[in-house]
């Protein structure tokens, strides 16, 4: 009996989930919403974003390090890298890293190029993010 | 919303991130103007407490919790500049850094909105307010507005090449008798 009353309380917060993210994404509802249902929320905006002007970069020969380029906020947005650019490897020490990562202390998406201690590799990075509103 | 209607969006995201994914951008230079707007434009006054350093290439970082000035206080913003033997010319070291320290600042936003600020100049608890970019500090020289802002100048202004502060600047200590013969920077004045 405890299981039976346990499952059904699963599956009736299983199913309001499911319907307040199908409400949130669901174009159709505009209609019903402009009438003023309550509790009602406007369809999300999606747009992506630029690339920064600047890539994130590092030029191992030059000395090894990480660079970063803030994106978008973490809030409404997923980012992607867009470009991977990779010069100058002759070694096998030669290596590099293009990450895209959430920066806890800013709460923002970050494109980081990263050349560790020994690489002479030159790494270029870029990104865009999908937000929405 | 069905089950195939999810699948279709879903698809449709992947294909739009698939296809911004194929764009590359054009080939860009280090620039931090690119970033935080050109070296003659309007600065913003802030201050708050050092949480974090990071002293290293290719650029140096200090994130700060804003306390005061023109941002809201409780921020968390990050100061960028330059890489660690720039900082050093520009008369920075590590060692005058640390968290817990108070800093004031005069800076400039991150064009995109990020919560990032390029400085302008920086004073630590109750040290001198020091320039971080000697190409303002010649742009303030030449509008005759670098006194009235009590910051000393970079420690590598004087016998610096102007031009990145723009022709009209150059021009302007051309005429204040600030450029020496070999077209460097002269200062203080003779």
């Amino acid at each position: 009996m405890r299981q039976i009353l346990i499952s059904a309380i699963v599956a009736a917060v299983v199913c309001a989930v499911f319907f307040l993210i199908a409400d949130r994404f669901d174009d159709d509802d505009t209609a019903a919403n402009d009438e003023g249902v309550v509790g009602s929320r406007a369809p999300l905006s999606l747009r992506y974003t630029v690339e920064p002007t600047e890539d994130s970069w590092v030029a191992g020969a030059r000395g090894a390090g990480a660079d970063d380029r803030v994106l978008s906020s973490a809030a409404n947005s997923v980012c992607f890298l867009t470009k991977i650019e990779v010069k100058g490897f002759q070694a096998p020490e030669d290596s590099g890293t293009c990450r895209v990562t959430v920066d806890d202390f800013t709460g923002f998406w970050q494109v980081t190029a990263d050349v560790p201690e020994g690489s002479r590799a030159e790494i270029r990075c870029n990104a865009r993010c999908l937000v929405w509103e | 919303m069905s089950k195939l209607e999810s699948l279709r969006g879903a698809a449709s995201m992947a294909l739009i991130a698939a296809a911004l994914a194929l764009q590359s951008g054009v080939q860009a230079h280090h620039n931090s103007q690119a970033e935080f707007g050109a070296f003659g434009s309007d600065t913003i006054a802030v201050e708050g407490t050092i949480v974090a350093i990071n002293w290293g290439n290719p650029h140096i970082s200090i994130d700060i919790r804003t306390t005061a000035g023109e941002l809201p206080a409780g921020q968390n913003w990050r100061l960028v500049s330059h890489p660690v033997q720039i900082m050093n010319d520009y008369g920075f070291v590590r060692e005058e850094f640390a968290v817990g320290d108070h800093v004031k600042l005069l800076g400039w936003k991150n064009v995109r909105g990020a919560p990032q600020i390029w400085p302008r100049a920086i004073q630590v608890n109750d040290g001198p307010m020091k320039s971080n970019l000697r190409f303002t500090d010649m742009i303030d020289i030449a509008k005759g507005a670098f006194e009235s802002l009590h910051i000393q100048p970079a420690a590598n202004l004087n016998g610096s090449p102007p031009a990145r502060a723009g022709e009209e600047t150059v021009a302007r200590l051309k005429e204040m008798g600030l450029i020496d013969d070999k077209g460097l920077m002269i200062w203080p004045p003779r």
